[in-house]
């Protein structure tokens, strides 16, 4: 851990954090889906930092996120942000650490964001005491396939040219 | 930092996945008949079945619950983001909001007993 991986961590969380409060503001709700749905824009960035990181900065990152959420969003929000982030992220070490892993950054996009919505799903279940929040699933699980392909697929085309910049920063 | 690829099997068949449950699933939730209620959850029990024929208010700890024209919605409610009220008007079968920091669900089902699940998950 030298001060450049630091400095690095530092930027990329400050990144997600801004990320995910702006897509808050930003995104409009929309129809069939349960209000508060996100892209999930600093998965861009948790993934980005598991790749080029390793596991314990994106951890950091994603932990630090749900901070940030509880400091301007309150306890629930905070309990299903950490739900959905943990999960996610334990999803993209593992998935990560296959070597020959047929998939793309798209695939794990969409595994990520997916995985990401079920545990909120499964947090909110938890929270309130009922399955019935079960009927918001087919339309997260569509909803995440969409927003962690383009989220994927952002980084699996921005890759290239951030490792060349970043590349004294290993 | 993992190789860069193209589209991959992988990837194809994620999404191949993903299309097929959503349909499947999508479809377990369009089937059902008519006369739904409204099914009121408070921490964890069914504080409520109400028909959805006679319009009311119904006020919960933290919660008003208003039923009018066979829908009915969160009209108001003390929690910090208020997703619960932004979640709209509920009339078929399957519509669910949630108010999760009062621990409050409705859930619209049809009357006649009917278990989508149980069939096909
Ligand atoms: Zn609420």
């Amino acid at each position: 851990m030298n001060t450049k991986k630091i400095t690095l961590i530092a930027i990329l969380s400050a990144l997600a954090v801004v990320l995910s409060v702006a897509e808050g503001m930003l995104v409009p709700d929309i129809a069939f889906l349960p209000p508060g749905a996100k892209p999930g824009l600093a998965n861009i960035v948790v993934m980005f930092a598991a790749g080029f990181l390793g596991s314990i900065p994106a951890f950091f990152i994603t932990v630090l996120k749900s901070f940030f959420v509880f400091l301007t969003r309150g306890a629930t929000a905070f309990f299903m942000s950490i739900g959905g982030g943990i999960l996610s992220t334990c999803m993209l070490c593992i998935l990560l650490k296959i070597k020959k892993l047929p998939m793309s950054y798209t695939g794990i996009g969409i595994i990520c964001a997916v995985v990401h919505n079920a545990g909120q799903l499964i947090c909110a279940c938890v929270v309130t005491g009922t399955f019935s929040l079960i009927n918001y699933a087919p339309a997260l699980l569509a909803f995440g396939a969409v927003t962690g392909f383009l989220t994927g697929t952002v980084l699996k085309y921005t890759v290239p040219a951030i490792n060349k910049a970043l590349k004294n920063f290993r | 930092m993992k190789k860069i690829k193209k589209q991959t099997v992988g990837d194809l068949a994620v999404i191949a996945c993903v299309i097929i449950i959503c349909g499947l699933w999508f479809s377990a939730l369009q089937s059902g008949g008519k006369s739904p209620i409204a099914i009121i959850y408070k921490d964890g029990k069914i504080a409520e079945e109400a028909a959805l024929s006679e319009d009311r208010v119904i006020r919960l700890d933290g919660v008003v619950i208003q039923i009018s024209d066979g829908k009915i919605r969160f009209a108001d409610a003390d929690c910090p983001d208020r997703l619960c009220v932004k979640s709209g008007w509920l009339y078929k079968n399957g519509d669910t909001a949630a108010c999760v920091p009062s621990k409050t669900v409705i859930t619209i089902k049809n009357n006649r007993e009917k278990a989508p699940y149980a069939v096909t998950f």
